[in-house]
């Protein structure tokens, strides 16, 4: 016993580290031990310290999320690698696949350095999580989809505009994974109520472009995703969603951000650049006083744009991707989608669909661009100090002034994911 | 989402130990012997209600001879209210069913000392 408490001591003198900042507590119990009577309540001291170490440090969802993330990424790579004859469009697509995992996972180890890892909250996990899946999902989509291509992509000539779509499709990955990153760590510039807004507002911009493309950005007039509403109607519902949802998302970030006692925590460089970017993109000429408050306040309306966009564009080119790519498997898809083709006609059709995907890059790249600078414009027109004109303004006219929360600032429940969430044994 | 969570039995009894002598500085051991409590329960609580500034810990100045130095804790003043509240016993118009329906105040005060998320 004697011995196998020496080894456990050792193991919490190592796994202290995992502490990352309360090292004391397991220090405190290693301490504690020696006071304990040796033998087993001495083992159990130390075992009960090994226990604190593995609760605190969550090494245990750490390795879920890992092993999780393994799994999904071997899936996609199985997929994506059946048995394909081997062509240029086969190549590309496995180096796509392979750089979207290095992206996934380089990005989440920079990620952690620059702005610490994921947020403590739920909802912060959950949208990581579902970034992560949403760009697995739209790389094996966009893989199966591309597999539909018809002879001319393949032949000569056609490799230069192969691999600037896949280098366009990659940066877009890489920008969707570091703001998913960024909007999700502990240390995020971005409030959790900033984050759910752009994505609820980016949900409705998502599905007005869906069914406005479904089937790759074409006039495709014989879609029936909603036979009873003209194709015209269905183009100007998506394109109010892609001017008005990043506007009212970042006004309502703005708005709803708390006083200045709940600021978020600084980021670093990240947070720097990000003031930076809406500040030269959205506020160039319109002055501000600079305070730190408005421009965290323009910080979240600017995220809570780009996430609206992101998130949209994400969705729609994922659901559009995924209609396509289950086109030869699903009939009744066929049917639905195609009611006036012929059986031997489907084929050029599906060919066509193919090919019309990839317009669907025009879609990732146009619309988080038009949701990060609508969302500004709607930041700099909420934010009451850059309202004020120089020199003070008409009287009566002053920006109201923000009045402390109820409860004395300590309630920052509702607009900020960087509390830690804590309970009791 | 942040909810009030009430105190585990488990705390209440770390805060009654605490809240005995709430000046004296104790030990994890003591606290443990006095509780009940097996390490890896206690030192989760103690740690949370460091993290809520309920209680205070800190190391000895000086080391008895041939042992490391120890961590001790002491509640803060907002512990003391919190532990007081929590063990405040029921009032005698609720026990007789005249007091209003819902939580008892005292448990309640002890809930509204500190915010627990979940």
């Amino acid at each position: 016993v004697d011995r196998l408490s020496r080894l456990a001591a050792a193991a919490l003198r190592w796994c202290a580290r995992l502490l990352a900042g309360r090292t004391e507590w397991a220090e405190a119990i290693l301490a504690e031990a020696e006071n304990v009577p040796a033998g087993c309540q001495r083992l159990a001291w130390l075992g009960g310290g090994l226990r604190l170490v593995f609760r605190e440090s969550m090494i245990m969802r750490k390795a879920g999320a890992i092993c999780a993330f393994a799994a999904a990424v071997g899936w996609v790579a199985s997929l994506s690698w059946t048995r394909s004859p081997v062509n240029r469009v086969t190549v590309a697509n496995r180096v796509s696949v392979l750089v979207t995992v290095a992206l996934l996972a380089g990005l989440w180890l920079a990620g952690r350095r620059l702005v610490g890892p994921a947020g403590a909250g739920r909802t912060q996990r959950l949208v990581r999580a579902g970034g992560y899946a949403t760009v697995l999902a739209l790389t094996l989509g966009k893989v199966s989809v591309e597999r539909m291509r018809g002879p001319a992509d393949l032949g000569p000539g056609a490799g230069g505009l192969l691999w600037t779509g896949e280098a366009l499709f990659l940066l877009m990955m890489a920008i969707f994974t570091a703001v998913v990153i960024m909007a999700t760590a502990q240390r995020s510039p971005v409030t959790t109520g900033t984050l759910l807004r752009g994505i609820a507002a980016g949900l409705p911009i998502g599905i007005a472009v869906f069914l406005f493309l479904p089937l790759g950005v074409v006039r495709y007039q014989a879609s029936r995703v909603l036979p009873a509403v003209p194709q015209g109607t269905l183009g100007a519902f998506a394109w109010v969603a892609v001017l008005v949802a990043p506007a009212v998302a970042g006004v309502l970030a703005v708005r709803r951000f708390p006083s200045s006692q709940a600021l978020p925590p600084a980021a670093g460089r990240a947070s720097v650049f990000s003031a930076r970017l809406g500040m030269a993109f959205a506020l160039y000429g319109a002055g501000t006083d600079g305070s730190a408050e408005s421009e965290a306040r323009i910080r979240q309306g600017v995220a809570a744009g780009l996430v609206a966009g992101l998130t949209g564009a994400m969705l729609a080119v994922l659901l559009g991707t995924a209609t396509i790519a289950l086109l030869p498997h699903d009939s009744q898809l066929l049917g639905w989608l195609y009611p006036h083709l012929s059986r031997a006609a489907i084929l050029p059709a599906e060919q066509g669909a193919g090919s019309n995907a990839a317009g669907y890059l025009l879609l990732l790249l146009a619309v988080p661009f038009a949701g990060f600078g609508i969302g500004s414009i709607g930041a700099m027109m909420a934010t009451p100090d850059l309202a004020r004109p120089p020199g003070g303004g008409p009287p009566g006219d002053d920006p109201p002034t923000a009045s402390p929360p109820p409860d004395g600032g300590t309630d920052r429940s509702s607009d900020n994911g960087t509390e830690p969430v804590v309970s009791l044994a | 989402m942040t909810s009030l969570r009430a105190f585990s039995p488990q705390t209440v009894s770390v805060l009654a130990a605490l809240c005995a002598e709430p000046s004296v500085w104790r030990h994890g051991y003591t606290l443990a012997k006095q509780t009940g409590l097996k390490s890896g329960t206690l030192y989760p609580i103690l740690l949370r209600l460091a993290d809520r500034g309920l209680v205070v810990a800190s190391w000895e100045d000086e080391a008895a001879p041939g042992r490391p130095r120890r961590h001790l804790y002491r509640l803060t003043a907002t512990g003391l209210a919190a532990a007081t509240a929590a063990a405040a016993p029921e009032p005698t118009a609720a026990r007789e069913g005249t007091a209003p329906r819902g939580r008892r105040p005292a448990r309640l005060a002890a809930r509204r000392a500190v915010r627990w998320t979940g």
